[in-house]
């Protein structure tokens, strides 16, 4: 049987010429863009404060694409096969089912201290897509979630060391028209709407409001926004759960890439808030039932050793590492390491982290121990 | 930058504006035959975007496949986007009249003519292999941001293309006479309604 060569872009544009792109007319660019960005800041305020409590929760794994990164130390980490040393997610998920019961009562708070060690961040350029570094770490965060997510405090040494407190956005809102700024239409006329104070928000560097978005009213609780109470729900059952996992991730991905966001999705449910014992049993076996996952031995961010859960996603040409605690089965923390050349991104370890502290206390800001 | 928009930064989000309206309204304006139609396309678009920013996955260094499946999407029924951002449309002003607006015209006209001819070599394609040519072909996106945009497998575009290919080769040899297609120049017959139908064959 013959297979015909895929066709190339060049064979096809013989065959059907493009027609050109009409230009969008400079003039009419800045009105649409002008008119997007008062819708954009028109809409709710709350809606932007969910957001930046994603940026918290999803910033690790959202830097992973742009940003480049330079080479630093990874662990001389030795491999562990499952022929070496049984099966791994078993032997974690056996350690965690024997893990003891956690009560958090509904007027107390799950504390969660992290060690951000490398968080590197590109930015582009306006309109360039030229990139630039942005080396946001070391720093540390601390938080302070109540179990419905719904309030707390949040502290990071480096962009809110003070910290701002965990709160429900309001409900949304239709948009009233004089919320609306004035937008000037005539041709090639100066456009000056305020959006943000530069002073306040440096276009590239990280940035805190002056609250962080909980998780409750129009935003509930979800696998990527994960709350104590929200765990209690998940299936145990490593099949039901990753069939919920890739079911709600989407059926727009499909293959290496499903398979690498299913397990991302685990990893955050592991940082993101405390298990239940059976939960995370479930959790380290389903990590053996998504295809590409490897274990081996090696150190977090901080030079604990562990078990390294580790998949090269194909796509993107990076790997991810979730570290755990081969005693307590304790997540430990987080690396995603650059393998492959691509046009942005540099070879090496972009992100590295580890969660140092995890402890229900009674009061919010209260420091375990203290 | 991925980062930046899901987090809801106005100026991330004004830059990717910036950088990819042109993009999305090159191939609104193909898709559509009207370049005006086209500039509905791409605000609805990115008001869409916006509301999407949660979705903006880390797929590689280029927000194009994620922005250019919802400027597909947006055209499979526009309608329904626009109903959605009816109150948001309504506060788009209308082109401004330009001092030169006579060059303006004849320019769009010119555009829409070739636009229309285009059309008429698309119409031999299903939904399908149309979105997938004009993605890849002349919008300049690989095969994989092909597949990504369209949620498809990488397999399913090569296909699609290959019979795009075998398509668009019966049509040149058959009726253009070893022509290409959109240089055929014939009078564009109502490329509104050739607007709108190509777009909604394609859902599944």
């Amino acid at each position: 049987m013959t297979r015909e060569e895929p066709p190339r872009r060049e064979e096809l544009a013989r065959l059907l010429p493009s027609p050109g792109a009409p230009g969008l007319p400079p003039g009419r660019q800045l009105v649409m863009e002008e008119h997007l960005m008062s819708e954009m800041t028109s809409s709710h305020e709350g809606e932007r404060n969910l957001w930046r409590r994603l940026v918290l929760v999803a910033a690790p794994l959202a830097t992973v694409a742009l940003i480049v990164g330079a080479a630093t130390v990874v662990g001389s980490d030795g491999v562990v096969g499952p022929a070496a040393d049984g099966n791994p997610w078993e032997g974690l998920a056996e350690v965690a089912a024997g893990a003891p019961e956690l009560a958090v009562a509904s007027d107390q708070f799950v504390y969660t201290a992290r060690e951000v060690v490398v968080d590197y961040g590109g930015v582009p350029t306006n309109g360039q897509n030229v990139l630039w570094d942005v080396d946001h770490g070391p720093y540390e965060t601390e938080q302070w979630v109540s179990p419905d997510g719904g309030s707390g405090w949040y502290r990071d040494s480096d962009a809110a060391p003070d910290g701002v407190p965990i709160v429900v956005p309001p409900e949304q809102e239709e948009w009233t028209e004089d919320e609306l700024p004035d937008v000037d239409v005539d041709a090639g006329a100066e456009f000056e709407i305020e959006l943000e104070d530069p002073e306040i928000y440096p276009p590239q560097d990280r940035w805190l409001g002056d609250s962080v978005a909980g998780v409750g009213g129009d935003f509930p609780a979800t696998l990527h926004q994960p709350t104590w109470e929200y765990v209690q729900s998940l299936p145990v059952d490593p099949d039901a759960l990753l069939e919920k996992i890739y079911d709600e991730n989407g059926s727009a991905d499909s293959g290496d890439q499903a398979d690498q966001w299913a397990f991302e999705t685990l990893g955050e449910l592991f940082e993101e808030t405390p298990l239940p014992p059976d939960t995370a049993a479930g959790m380290f076996r389903a990590f053996g039932e998504i295809p590409g996952v490897s274990a081996r031995t090696g150190t977090d961010a901080t030079g604990r050793e562990g078990v390294v859960l580790s998949r090269f996603a194909e796509d993107l040409g990076y790997r991810m590492d979730l570290v755990f605690d081969e005693e307590s089965a304790a997540y430990l923390g987080t690396r995603v390491e650059q393998i492959e050349e691509s046009e942005v991104l540099v070879i090496g370890v972009i992100l590295d982290y580890a969660l140092t502290d995890r402890a229900v206390v009674d009061e919010e800001r209260q420091v375990p121990g203290t | 930058m991925h980062a930046r928009v899901r987090a809801g930064e106005p100026e991330a989000f004004r830059e990717l504006f910036q950088a990819h309206a042109g993009l999305v309204h090159g191939y609104a304006a193909r898709a559509t035959g009207d370049p005006s139609l086209a500039e509905d396309v791409v605000s609805l678009t990115f008001l869409e975007a916006w509301r999407l920013r949660g979705r903006l996955r880390d797929e590689g260094e280029s927000p194009r496949p994620w922005l250019m499946g919802i400027a597909v999407n947006v055209l499979r029924n526009t309608t329904r986007a626009k109903r959605r951002y009816e109150r948001a449309m309504a506060r788009l002003p209308a082109p401004a009249v330009v001092p030169d607006f006579a060059d303006e015209l004849v320019g769009r006209a010119a555009d829409a003519e070739r636009l229309a001819a285009a059309k008429r070599g698309l119409a031999a394609l299903t939904g399908g292999e149309r979105q997938a040519f004009m993605l890849h072909v002349w919008s300049g996106l690989s095969y994989e941001e092909t597949a990504r945009a369209l949620g498809v497998r990488v397999g399913t575009v090569r296909s699609r293309l290959s019979r795009a290919r075998a398509r668009l080769r019966r049509l040149t040899d058959a009726e253009l006479g070893g022509e290409p297609v959109a240089s055929s120049g014939q009078p564009s017959c109502d490329r509104r309604q050739w607007a709108v139908r190509p777009s909604e064959e394609t859902i599944r």
